[in-house]
């Protein structure tokens, strides 16, 4: 009865809310419909629509499915401090950080579906009805692994959500074990993910053991400060007083982490290039160009200007401003997108196992596609953290 | 498509009504599933406005795995798809189901000092099995290398020449390896291919969803999409079928060679092979100490590509 | 002997259908047996005359590989006319032959559709009979219906020296070939003669590394002769234009990927690098 009562008020919530609120969904909506539109069509005429090719047979959506994994996973950088270390400051933002775990799995999950060729099939993928190649393909793990997080987080989400709401403290024996759980899920998600490129034989750029570590350090820096920078707007729209310690914390789980990446990244870059072998072939796509192709080559230089002066910011002083702390998280949302999807997945196809190297650019479509649904997954967050931020307000609770 | 988000239609349709009970359930419960997601069935809709009624809509969406059909429901599915087939294409296409021949495991050699680049085998292999001509899927490619390299980034895929051999070039079709360990199978999560029998890696077309992974996991660049409906002149329809290979595909589906499984468990040879003007190819059962192919891998100097990858090619390659 | 070699360049081509239709009436008329002909042979050769023209007859001309890309051999239908012989048991087309011993013990048994070309020309014995025409074993030009031969076999692989069309064609049988031992080869069993010098290839193709098998790859195994393949008389395949490459999927287009840039042979590389 309560949890029905926690609900209807959630609901209520979700419509209740000013101009900026308003005019930010709306805008939101109209992109999600054009990107419903789009995809339409993709349905009817097949993925012939995006610049995907046999030669490239993964581009964008992969790509973000890749990044947004990753998003997703970063929640737990906030949980671990809250819940094993109780670090109160992060326990307040904890929430609407889960809230941004789950819209994130939501969107990585729909661009696995869009990505698929035949999604009204889609229930060959069930266990039990219809025939999941368990064990053995890591695609089958990585949708167990999402569905269990996501699973998982809303659980956690919403029983905290729930005890605040009746003005209770959560019971530590009923969310610890579910926060263990959850965060030995968030690594696997990205683990996982990781091991659906390296376990590619196929693919030597792919084939490489640094992979995970990379994928989960680039994660940590990337997710938070995605949260952070979301964080920095709600304390400058006033909608949620983030305290300036929380802000603290959070950038120096970034820097950490986007240090470890960088050196990861660099480790790579130095394996790859010592001695150029023919293994090295697509890192010499991406970095320089292959045989006058070079597509990649402005995407992967623009994510490590991106990302070093992220980094720059963030160990200097610089970092205390405001603006440029929000510039710096931009820089390294994008820096790692661009570094994790279009400079991991599309390189890992060029060249092709038979050496030819054929480009991809994404199409109209599948732009519009993917930011339909990056529309779908923000709206998404909004709703969630907008009711997480009306209960810890004590907005909305069980009177 | 409302009729087709009701469960309860599902199971009325006289084709369904001999099911068990645990059927009813699980197709009752894909149903739900199918309910919630919208977007869904507007993809089944999407499809099948073009090709016939609804039963047979709902049948092909409940099809089961090919290796789970029984008998019957094998030759059910395999009528319907020739009904839609033609109704598709405006020819009869006779699907057969030969399984594999006992004891046989096909293995391939080709001699690349007898190729020569004509890349007669690649249009044989198009007519052969029904490829889609728009976006011209072709399962060999023929390379042109140094003569003394072996460097595939240095190959020409694209070489159209006056004639050919061209002086200082060698000549090197690639197609599916029919690997014994076949990393395109482990990467499927729906387990929509598989390594037969006869040791041939084939794919369940109606049971594919379309995510290429497999694609991205096969080192020899051999499986290709079907990125649009695939269309193919009614007068070029190659008309004997398998369903495991050259049946005709629908959109978003993988597929790849099969060494001609319609011809070849008939005891035929691959349509690549005929075609070859200089007998470069090799064909036959390896499991059979008389036969030729095993000549070949027993007393040539044989090699394989990409061996280092643990994939063990049922493919040879060797020279005079 | 230095001009005939002059001569063999100057004269080439020239006419050598005339006789087609006249053979192919008496060729497809009756189930030609082997036997009969032979009989015919030993008939005439009891009369044997000098004529001034004589040549072994050729087979296959040059024009003819160029057909072949529209029509293979093999995928003639007509299959009435195929005399099949197996081996290495069946000799009862071959009587009066001597049976090829095989060096290599345990080949797969097998049948060669029988020459399938020489139904469109005509008999060596057409014309050869022993006794307007004989056959001459003598090095010069090739002359009259016989210019069109290339002779590149000879001239480029062995040598006029040691090496004549009477050193494969029997002057005494028209119609058949004769082993360095002289013994007489019928023309389906032309692999006897290549043999003689090309033993691995001979080996290869009995065991079926070399050439090509026809129809099924179990049961009955049918295999073409060296000479579907290969003229006799310049045995290297030509030089053919191949089927377009292929192209990019629909929607997309195609830049031919030119890469590495610079050299690409090691040696050139080599130089390269120290140049600069
Ligand atoms: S070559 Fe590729 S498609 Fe063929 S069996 Fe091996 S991995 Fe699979
Ligand atoms: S594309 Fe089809 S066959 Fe390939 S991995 Fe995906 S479901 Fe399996």
């Amino acid at each position: 009865m309560e949890f029905i009562r926690f609900c209807f008020d959630g609901v209520k919530e979700i419509f209740r809310g000013g101009k900026l609120y308003w005019s930010w969904m709306g805008v939101l909506a109209v992109v999600a419909l054009f990107g419903a539109s789009a995809y339409l069509q993709q349905l009817q005429q097949g993925l012939v629509v995006t610049g995907m090719s046999d030669q490239v047979s993964w581009g964008i959506y992969i790509a973000s499915f890749t990044s947004l994994v990753g998003i997703a996973a970063a929640a737990i950088m906030l949980i671990i401090p809250a819940y094993i270390f109780h670090d109160m400051d992060i326990k307040e933002i904890v929430i609407p950080a889960e809230g941004l775990a789950i819209a994130a799995c939501v969107m990585s999950m729909m661009f696995v579906l869009i990505d698929l060729g035949r999604p009204d099939r889609m229930w060959h993928l069930l266990p039990y009805i219809g025939r999941f190649n368990f064990p053995k393909s890591m695609l089958a793990w990585d949708v167990l692994v999402l569905n269990v997080y996501l699973f998982l987080t809303m659980i956690i989400s919403v029983y905290l959500l729930f005890s605040k709401y009746k003005g209770k403290e959560p019971k530590f024996s009923i969310y610890f074990p579910l926060v263990i759980l959850s965060i030995f899920s968030a690594l696997s998600i990205h683990t996982v993910t990781a091991f659906l490129f390296s376990s590619n034989v196929a693919r030597s750029f792919w084939h490489t053991g640094l992979l995970a570590p990379r994928f989960i350090a680039s994660a940590f820096s990337a997710g938070p400060a995605f949260f952070l920078l979301t964080a920095l707007v709600m304390r400058y729209t006033k909608v949620f007083p983030v305290k300036e310690i929380a802000i603290k914390r959070l950038t120096t789980i970034i820097t950490i982490a986007l240090e470890i990446n960088l050196f990861l990244l660099l480790a790579e870059v130095f394996t790859e290039f010592y001695h150029q072998t023919e293994h090295s072939a697509s890192a010499a796509y991406l970095f320089f160009g292959l045989g006058g192709k070079t597509a990649l080559v402005p995407w992967i230089w623009s994510s490590v200007f991106l990302n070093i002066s992220a980094l720059v910011i963030f160990v200097l002083p610089l970092k205390k401003n405001t603006i440029f702390l929000a510039l710096a998280c931009l820089f390294l949302v994008v820096g790692v997108w661009i570094e994790k999807g279009m400079g991991l997945v599309v390189p890992g196809f060029i060249p092709t196992p038979l050496g030819e190297v054929y480009e991809y650019t994404p199409t109209f479509i599948e732009v519009q596609i993917s930011m339909g649904v990056w529309a779908i997954g923000l709206m998404l967050y909004t709703i969630l953290a907008k009711i997480s931020i009306a209960v810890n307000l004590e907005r909305i609770r069980l009177t | 498509m409302s009729e087709k988000n009701n469960p309860a239609k599902t199971v009325e349709t006289p084709e369904n009504s001999d099911v068990s009970r645990r059927e009813l359930f699980k197709k009752t419960a894909i149903a739900g599933t199918i309910a919630a997601a919208g977007a869904v069935s507007t993809t089944i809709a999407a499809s099948n406005v073009e090709s016939g009624g609804l039963s047979d809509a709902l049948d092909e969406f409940f099809q089961k795995h090919y290796q789970e059909m029984s008998k019957e429901e094998m030759q059910k599915a395999i009528a319907r798809l020739e009904r839609k087939a033609k109704e598709k294409h405006g020819k009869e296409i006779h699907i057969g189901n030969t399984p594999p021949l006992e004891g046989v495991l096909f293995g391939y050699a080709l001699n690349i000092s007898k190729c020569k680049g004509y890349r007669k085998c690649v249009d044989a292999c198009v007519a052969e099995n029904n490829q889609n001509r728009d976006t011209t899927i072709q399962y060999i490619r023929v390379l042109e290398l140094e003569n003394e390299s072996m460097n595939f980034e240095e190959a020409d895929h694209y070489y159209d020449r006056e004639t050919v051999p061209h002086t200082g070039k060698k000549y090197f079709p690639i197609q599916c390896q029919q690997c014994e360990n076949p990393p395109c199978v482990t990467a499927c999560p729906v387990e929509a291919t598989w390594k037969e029998a006869d040791g041939i890696t084939v794919i369940d077309y109606n049971w594919c969803i379309g995510c290429r992974y497999c694609a991205a996991a096969c080192p020899y660049w051999a499986r290709k999409f079907n990125w649009s409906e695939p269309s193919i002149p009614e007068e070029k329809i190659n008309p004997e079928t398998h369903y495991l290979s050259n049946r005709p595909r629908m959109r978003g589906v993988m597929e790849k060679c099969t060494f001609c499984l319609q011809r070849t468990r008939k005891g035929k040879l691959p349509a690549c092979l005929e075609a070859c003007p200089t007998g470069a190819r090799v064909f036959g059962n390896i499991l059979d100490p008389k036969s030729e192919i095993r000549y070949v891998l027993e007393n040539k100097k044989v090699f394989r590509l990409k061996e280092e990858l643990n994939t063990e090619p049922k493919f040879w390659y060797y020279s005079d | 002997m230095s001009t005939n070699k002059i001569t063999f360049y100057s004269v080439r081509y020239a006419v050598a259908f005339c006789a087609i239709f006249f053979f192919a009436f008496s060729f497809s008329n009756s189930s030609l047996s082997i036997g009969q002909e032979v009989e015919e042979v030993v008939e005439n050769k009891t009369e044997t005359d000098a004529e001034e023209e004589s040549e072994e007859e050729d087979e296959e001309s040059d024009d003819e590989e160029e057909e072949d890309d529209e029509a293979m051999p093999w995928d003639d239908e007509d299959d009435e006319e195929i005399k099949v012989f197996k081996f290495p048991q069946s000799t009862e087309f071959l009587p009066n032959f001597p049976i090829f011993k095989v060096k290599y013990a345990g080949f797969p048994e097998f049948k060669i559709k029988g020459r399938l070309r020489s139904s469109e020309y005509f008999l060596c014995s057409e014309c050869h009979d022993g006794v307007e025409l004989k056959p001459r074993p003598i090095i010069r030009e090739l002359r009259k219906e016989h210019t069109n031969i290339n002779l590149d076999h000879i001239k480029q692989e062995h040598g006029t020296e040691k090496f004549w069309c009477t050193t494969c064609h029997d002057t005494s049988r028209p119609d058949y070939l004769v082993g360095l031992k002289k013994q007489s080869i019928h023309f389906d069993q032309s692999f006897l003669l290549c043999g003689q010098c090309h033993s691995q290839n001979q080996k290869d193709w009995l065991f079926g590394a070399h050439g090509k098998r026809t129809g099924n790859w179990n049961g009955e195994r049918t295999i073409l002769l060296c000479t579907e393949c290969h003229s006799p008389h310049s045995p290297a395949l030509e030089p053919a234009s191949p089927n377009p490459p292929p192209p990019p999927r629909q929607g997309q287009i195609l830049v031919k990927s030119v890469h590495p840039e610079g050299p690409r042979k090691t040696w050139d590389k080599f130089i390269y690098s120290k140049q600069h």
